[in-house]
């Protein structure tokens, strides 16, 4: 079998008595959509904020691509290939769509400090190829009517596309969503998965943390549910969504 | 809905490199703009060549000190621009640059007898090594504690000159003989063309870096450290550089004010400059180059017109009311006020 492209074994974080995610084992396979889903304050953020280096790893490992990244920074991580959105939206507030989505390009612009401060041939040539790339994301996610807007401008969907475009734009080999539909409505909801779609078909791998069952039903090839820290049910979703127990932790206990 | 042209997830054999391809020209550009190309260029062009020529125009010895007064303000204000605007940090520390130089370019100029054209690049070293501490020493701090950390890089410096007799302790040092490519660098002219020189340098550097790379990773750190490592930006590494490049400016600035002044004391590590330049930065528009160097040349010029008038007891009350001011009714200062100025107009002809 293939090595899986994240592999996260152990994993645990505790806030002084609570234990936000307790031993957590999971594995992203390389061109998987695989879904997080869970109730309220089960430990998904705080996980994923674990595997991007957003938060620290109490115990456990994490292996990205076949090498130890354990508590690397963020962006570190980002550099090898992990790009995220946030569950509340961090934009680059004060700057417009495009300035947000070229900050993306970062790890892909190999020019030096004098082409930097010196505007030569080779930065225009890097600088073109790059916002060539953007302009492509803005129409794929349907925001390069807005391109030249503030992102506090836009409404709360296109804010949350934004950043998933930022993320796009580093060219990520792991793209990880924080609820990217919360508060989207229902035809940003189809927007976004008809690109989570087309992404998954041009082979990349996410995972994406979602309250719209409906959605994750739709695009996941596999899911992890996670209720009170812990791994409750790892497979496909179809057959997660029946098991009792899974049932019991989104109904709660007394509902069973 | 379009396909979106993803291309398959192996980052590292994609076209990010060096593009051999010609990339397809996008339907909008990089950056909006209201003035066409030739204003955007021809404007700042036009206003270097006057700034350079200016002092030919026939001025008076105590026009060509105000000038000369003016650059050097000029250039510490676009080094806090650029720290503080452009980076993000907010730092009260370019007094400490500024007296770091103004004490390094003595020792170097006239104990060691150095020529200004090796000395002066060696200063702005100096002025970056600075500023490489300062962010060691705020690395984790901000807001209020980098201020305050920034801040006390002035003090020490003036405790630790005021201690030091070769560096002339309290008194200071009086009357030099500095050199700039064998010339004497007492001439208000050639302080003026070296400090505008500086200015322009470093203005055509963030001019650029704010279309680059480099920009972007100081946008992103100052707009959000989270999100800009998220996307790979290693923040604190920007953050040396950016204390670095600042100080490194602010340096030769205290170095040209020695040579302006002629007498050098450990006053100019002092607050009031701090003060000046954090007015200028902020009337200006913390943002804004043009609005900086605009609020440079008018602060300074009002502070050498009411020299010996009775109002020039006030003048830092003065600037505490028009960054007040500011504040309230022009947010992005000067700078943003042009800005919306030109768009105004450029719409207007755009209409009829
Ligand atoms: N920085 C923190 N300090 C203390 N407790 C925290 C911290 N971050 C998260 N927690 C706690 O850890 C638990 C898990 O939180 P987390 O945000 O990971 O849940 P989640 O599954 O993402 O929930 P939601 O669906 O509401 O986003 C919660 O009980 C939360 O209160
Ligand atoms: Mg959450």
């Amino acid at each position: 079998m293939n090595e899986p492209l994240l592999r996260a074994r152990g994993l645990t974080r505790r806030f002084g008595g609570l234990v936000a995610v307790d031993s957590v084992t999971i594995d992203v396979a390389d061109g998987e959509v695989h879904g997080l889903i869970g109730p309220n304050g089960a430990g998904k953020t705080t996980l994923v904020n674990m595997l991007t280096g957003v938060d620290r790893i109490d115990d456990g490992s994490v292996h990205f691509a076949g090498e130890e990244t354990t508590g690397l920074s963020s962006h570190k991580l980002a550099s090898r290939g992990i790009a995220r959105s946030f569950q509340t939206s961090q934009l680059f507030e004060d700057e417009d769509v495009l300035a947000n989505v070229m900050a993306g390009r970062h790890r892909h612009l190999r020019y030096r400090f004098p082409n930097n401060v010196l505007f030569t041939p080779r930065t225009s040539r890097e600088e073109k190829a790059s916002l060539a790339r953007c302009a492509e994301l803005l129409e794929t996610l349907q925001l390069a009517d807005v391109a030249h807007r503030h992102v506090g401008e836009l409404s709360y969907g296109r804010r949350r596309l934004v950043e998933i475009a930022r993320a796009l734009a580093t060219e990520p080999r792991l793209l990880v969503l924080d609820e990217p539909a919360a508060g989207l409505s229902g035809a940003d909801v189809d927007l976004l998965e008809a690109v989570l779609r087309d992404l998954s078909a041009a082979a990349y791998t996410i995972l994406i943390i979602e309250h719209n069952i409906g959605l994750v039903m739709g695009i996941c090839d596999r899911v992890t549910v996670l209720a009170e820290g812990a791994v409750l049910a790892q497979g496909p979703p179809a057959e997660v969504r029946v098991m009792p127990e899974v049932i019991t932790a989104y109904l709660g206990r007394s509902a069973a | 809905m379009s396909t979106p042209k993803t291309t398959p997830a192996t980052p590292d054999t994609r076209p990010d490199g060096p593009p051999d391809d010609d990339p397809q020209p996008p339907s909008f550009t990089a950056e909006r703009h209201v003035a066409p190309r030739w204003v955007r260029w021809g404007v700042p062009v036009v206003l270097a060549i006057v700034a350079v020529i200016l002092p030919f125009v026939g001025i008076d010895s105590a026009q060509q000190f105000l000038l000369a007064y003016m650059a050097i303000i000029a250039l510490l204000a676009v080094s806090l621009h650029f720290l503080m605007g452009i980076a993000g940090l907010f730092s009260l520390g370019q007094a400490g640059f500024f007296g770091v130089g103004a004490y390094v370019g003595v020792v170097l100029m006239d104990k060691l007898g150095w020529d200004g054209a090796i000395a002066l690049p060696l200063v702005a070293v100096a002025g970056a090594l600075v500023g490489l501490l300062m962010a060691l020493a705020t690395l984790r701090a901000s807001d209020l504690y980098l201020a305050l950390t920034t801040l006390a890089f002035g003090f020490v410096g003036e405790n630790v000159v005021r201690n030091i007799d070769y560096l002339g302790g309290a008194q200071g040092i009086a009357g030099f003989d500095l050199h700039f490519f064998g010339l004497t660098l007492d001439d208000p002219l050639l302080i003026y063309w070296i400090g505008l020189g500086c200015v322009i340098l470093f203005g055509v550097m963030i001019t650029s870096m704010r279309r680059s790379k480099l920009g972007r990773a100081l946008m992103a750190g100052r707009e959000g450290p989270v999100a800009a490592r998220s996307i790979g930006v290693d923040t604190g590494r920007y953050r040396f550089l950016a204390f670095g490049l600042s100080g490194a400016f602010a340096a030769i600035a205290g170095s040209l004010y020695t040579a302006y002044a002629y007498v050098l004391d450990p006053s100019v590590f002092g607050l009031t400059l701090t003060t000046t330049v954090l007015t200028i930065a902020i009337v200006g528009g913390l943002r804004s180059l043009p609005g900086v160097l605009v609020a440079a040349i008018v602060l300074t010029w009002f502070r050498s017109a009411v020299d010996g008038e009775a109002v020039s007891e006030y003048v830092l009350l003065i600037y505490a009311a028009l960054v007040v001011v500011t504040l309230l009714f022009l947010p992005q200062g000067i700078g943003g006020a042009m800005s919306t100025l030109v768009r105004r107009l450029a719409n207007r002809k755009g209409r009829s």
